[in-house]
């Protein structure tokens, strides 16, 4: 088991996370490019999975999702480049599916981060299931239909967005945090 | 369901979950275990329970697309059940014929709700068939002592069994009263009969009804067949799942290895039953599930509930219907698809209703008159449509901006709105769709055309009803200018009724009251430079964009009142010297608490001029109204009338209608 291609993978993972969550967008009339896209972080993802799988054999498990969501992502990114529009009711259905690929693929891989911490008896691990569970249970909450319970309040919308807006900010933080610190930990303990 | 269309609509919407979920799971199908790929399968039950709504779907044009088609395909039928124009509504998703069939999709329609009877019949009668094959066996010892050992084994609960000669492989039937159905002269390993206990323990065979209950519902649909094949199937592997955990080591390759040997075997697939025989290939893909026991990633309890929440979050509530036909229509067909959206994309306000009625019903422009329409007015808004276009009519191309002004809006008792439209001759002469109507215009200059509305509530919107129009003169109309009834009248005696209105005979004279109000209509947060709205009639609507149907009123909502009292009779007797009137409102519940009091008089100078003392007044009062609501008009006021300095009474005017008005707007009883 190659520990070099291990960190790799790891960097990998940790700047897929970025252009995951980050997102800067060029304007262009009617067009919008996003400079860190998407199906980037994928590929990045895609890449690091089969070093990864050397150490936590699921992980392998993952490639076909992340492949998928590279494609699909790809596909919305050239759309949105040719100012088409990708927000209609006509993509809900695949939206729905790529979300809960991508919602599933997180949580999995961060499982597997976290196992691999654990094998390598990195107190990261916890703060690495405890990242997954937060955000994939922030992210469901953010899909479950809100308008159907809650009263129509702006008061009440205005600090349920406000909320949410920091829950999102303290997830990108703490996924940057726990996978470029995966990294150096396992590094470090390489050297 | 009360027609095929609805039947059509609600199975096309379960397809498409089902779709979705088949999709999922072929994705997650290594990675999720049997338990969640059976679990998902309860979001398809809620979606096929749930009857399928207009407003919300999964692709956002399904429910008008069908619409469409069954206006398409009525409007040549003579259906009971339905209509062309009639909105689909999905009380419950099982078939409900209300009458007797008459048209060849009623026909369809009872084929298929006899189709649902004949599959319930159908799984009935094979229940009954397994049922009556216990009567032919009999209980063996041996396998009541295995049953037996295997439940206290594994910490289940036992059931009757029977060994019935003939039998292929072992099945457990009924819910209430379960039987173990096992092949006569053999004793079935334990790992059989631990399978068929944890069907019994998780009640498979109720679960198995059900489905088969939305089997029958969608019997003519070969591809809900295959997905609940599909459910079965999963049932299955997830009762293996269940037996793996309770196995160890070489045991669950025994497990494997009996399901090998049952590959060849037929199987009893009835409602009630449940067995660990399903079919060949079933069988391959568990034995696939099998191998994939361990290999599961760990720790997905939490990734597992929540793709479920999210699946159901998304299946069962959809994303809203988008609008898909032509503002102006240019044939029948597209008239209908315009229709289409009408019905279901209703005005959502009466300043939306009220302006859509005058762009429809004057101006021409179908999408407009339609989603205003009451429900039975479609078929003639549609005929005369076609008939317009057979006489080569087409939609002007022209539009300009223009502004009408809907005068003394009042809500009633009956929950009724009613007003009176005001349109300019300008633009009834260039563009109304009556060419009677387009040369009176040409005719009247200086005048406007006034059409009195009702305005209810209907399938979700308004709904506006015209009464026969007439010319008025109306000069210098415009949004400076306090429009009350009364300028008009002083333009055209008694051209326009005022909104509310009450009288008194006094010793001086007719004492009179009465109130009005003009508004013109806007956009949500949209005004032109003059706080007034700039539309054009023809392209104003932009189907993107549904905010038309949220129109409020616009600019400034005048609220005026007068009153006047005629002493002419008084003055020509030779009887005043002078007549005042000390009025006040009793408009302490008026929005901005208007005081409103104070004194008319006049000398007998003033009365010989035409006798009649009056005064206006345009207050505040709705000065906030709130978007497209129903406008504030006193209920009271009280005069007291002086001859000559001495009190002729004190007179109590009562705008009774008007505290129906305001009490059904305060939700209280006036």
């Amino acid at each position: 088991m190659n520990r070099d291609a291990l960190c790799k993978a790891l960097g990998q993972i940790a700047w897929a996370s970025v252009f995951l969550y980050l997102d800067v967008n060029l304007n262009m009339g009617s067009a919008s490019i996003n400079l860190l896209p998407e199906w980037a972080g994928y590929a990045l993802i895609f890449g690091a999975l089969k070093p990864l799988a050397e150490w936590v054999r699921s992980a392998r498990l993952l490639r076909p999702l992340s492949d998928v969501l590279m494609w699909w992502t790809l596909a919305l990114w050239l759309l949105a480049m040719l100012g088409l529009d990708t927000q209609s009711g006509w993509w809900y259905l695949p939206q729905i599916v790529a979300s809960l690929i991508s919602i599933y693929l997180w949580f999995q891989l961060l499982t597997n981060l976290a196992e691999l911490a654990a094998g390598f008896g990195l107190a990261r691990e916890r703060s690495l299931r405890r990242l997954r569970n937060f955000s994939t249970v922030l992210q469901t909450l953010m899909y479950l239909p809100w308008d159907y319970v809650l009263p129509e309040s702006e008061e009440l919308l205005t600090a349920i967005g406000a909320a949410a807006l920091i829950a999102g900010l303290t997830v990108i933080i703490w996924t940057f945090s726990a996978l470029f610190g995966l990294r150096r930990d396992v590094r470090s303990l390489e050297e | 369901m009360s027609n095929i269309w609805e039947f059509l609509y609600q199975t096309l919407s379960v397809s498409l979950a089902a779709a979705v979920l088949l999709a999922v799971k072929w994705l997650l199908r290594d990675k999720l275990s049997p338990r969640w790929q059976y679990a998902v399968w309860g979001v398809l039950a809620l979606r096929a329970l749930i009857p399928a709504s207009l407003g919300r779907s999964l692709v956002p044009q399904l429910a008008l697309w069908t619409e469409t088609a069954k206006s398409a395909a009525e409007l040549g039928l003579d259906s009971a059940f339905t209509g062309p124009f009639e909105l689909m509504s999905i009380a419950a998703p099982v078939p409900l014929a209300d009458g007797l069939p008459r048209s060849l999709t009623d026909w369809l329609f009872v084929l298929y709700a006899a189709g649902v009877l004949a599959a319930l019949v159908w799984y009935a009668y094979r229940y009954a068939r397994l049922r009556a094959l216990l009567w032919r066996g009999r209980e063996d010892a041996a396998v009541r002592a295995a049953v037996d050992s295997a439940a206290e084994k594994y910490g289940l609960r036992a059931c009757r069994t029977v060994s019935v000669p003939g039998l292929k492989g072992a099945f457990v039937c009924g819910v209430i009263r379960p039987v173990l159905t096992v092949p006569e002269g053999e004793i079935p390993d334990g790992k059989v009969i631990l399978h068929e206990l944890l069907h019994l323990k998780y009640l498979d065979a109720a679960q198995n009804i059900f489905w088969c209950v939305l089997r029958a519902l969608h019997w003519c649909n070969p591809f809900l067949q295959y997905v609940f094949n599909r459910v079965g199937n999963d049932m299955e592997a997830l009762c293996d799942q269940r037996v793996l955990e309770r196995l160890e080591g070489e045991e669950r390759r025994e497990y494997g290895s009996i399901l090998l040997g049952m590959a060849s075997d037929s199987y009893a697939r009835a409602p009630g039953t449940s067995s660990i025989s399903n079919g060949a290939r079933n069988i391959a893909r568990r034995i696939e599930a099998i191998a994939r026991f361990k290999l599961y990633p760990r720790g997905m309890a939490l990734v597992s509930v929540c793709t479920v929440l999210i699946l159901a979050s998304a299946l069962l509530t959809g994303v809203k219907a988008e609008p898909m036909g032509r503002d102006n229509p240019g044939t029948p067909a597209e008239a209908l698809a315009a229709m289409t959206d009408a019905r279901v994309f209703r005005c959502a306000s009466v300043p939306a209703a009220i302006d859509s009625y005058v762009k429809g019903a004057l101006l021409g422009n179908f999408y407009a008159l339609a989603s205003v329409s009451p429900a039975d007015g479609y078929g003639e808004i549609y005929d005369a449509f076609c008939a317009r276009i057979e006489d080569g009519w087409a939609p002007p191309d022209a539009g300009f901006g223009y502004r009408q002004i809907v005068l003394s809006p009042r809500l009633a008792a009956d929950g009724v709105w009613r007003a009176s439209v005001a349109v300019d001759e300008s633009v009834i002469s260039m563009i109304a769709v009556d060419d009677e109507l387009k040369g009176e215009a040409e005719e009247a200059h200086d005048r406007m055309y006034l059409i009195p509305i009702e305005i209810s509530e209907e399938n979700g919107g308004y709904a506006v009803r015209g009464g026969a129009g007439r010319w008025i003169y109306a000069s210098e109309l415009d949004s400076e200018v306090i429009s009350t009834p009364d300028i008009v009248a002083a333009d055209n005696p008694e051209a326009v009724a005022p909104a509310y209105a009450a009288s008194a005979e006094t010793p001086a004279g007719t004492l009179s009251l009465s109130t009005g109000s003009s508004a013109d209509i806007a956009l949500p947060d949209y005004y032109g430079d003059d706080n007034s709205w700039r539309v054009s009639i023809n392209t104003g609507y932009s189907r993107s964009d549904l905010t038309f149907c949220e129109a409020e009123w616009g600019g400034i909502f005048f609220t005026g009142w007068t009153l006047t009292l005629d002493a002419s009779a008084l003055y020509n007797a030779g009887k005043a010297g002078s007549v005042m009137v000390k009025y006040a409102w009793e408009a302490a519940d008026a929005p901005t608490g208007y005081p409103a009091s104070g004194t008319l008089n006049a000398t007998a100078a003033e009365l010989a001029e035409s006798g009649v003392l009056s005064v206006s007044d345009c207050p505040d009062w709705n000065l906030n109204i709130e978007n497209g609501g129903a406008p504030y008009y006193p209920r009271r006021m009280t005069a007291e009338v002086f001859v000559d300095g001495v009190s002729a009474g004190v007179y109590t005017l009562e705008l009774e209608d008007a505290a129906a008005n305001n009490a059904k707007e305060d939700g209280n009883e006036p």
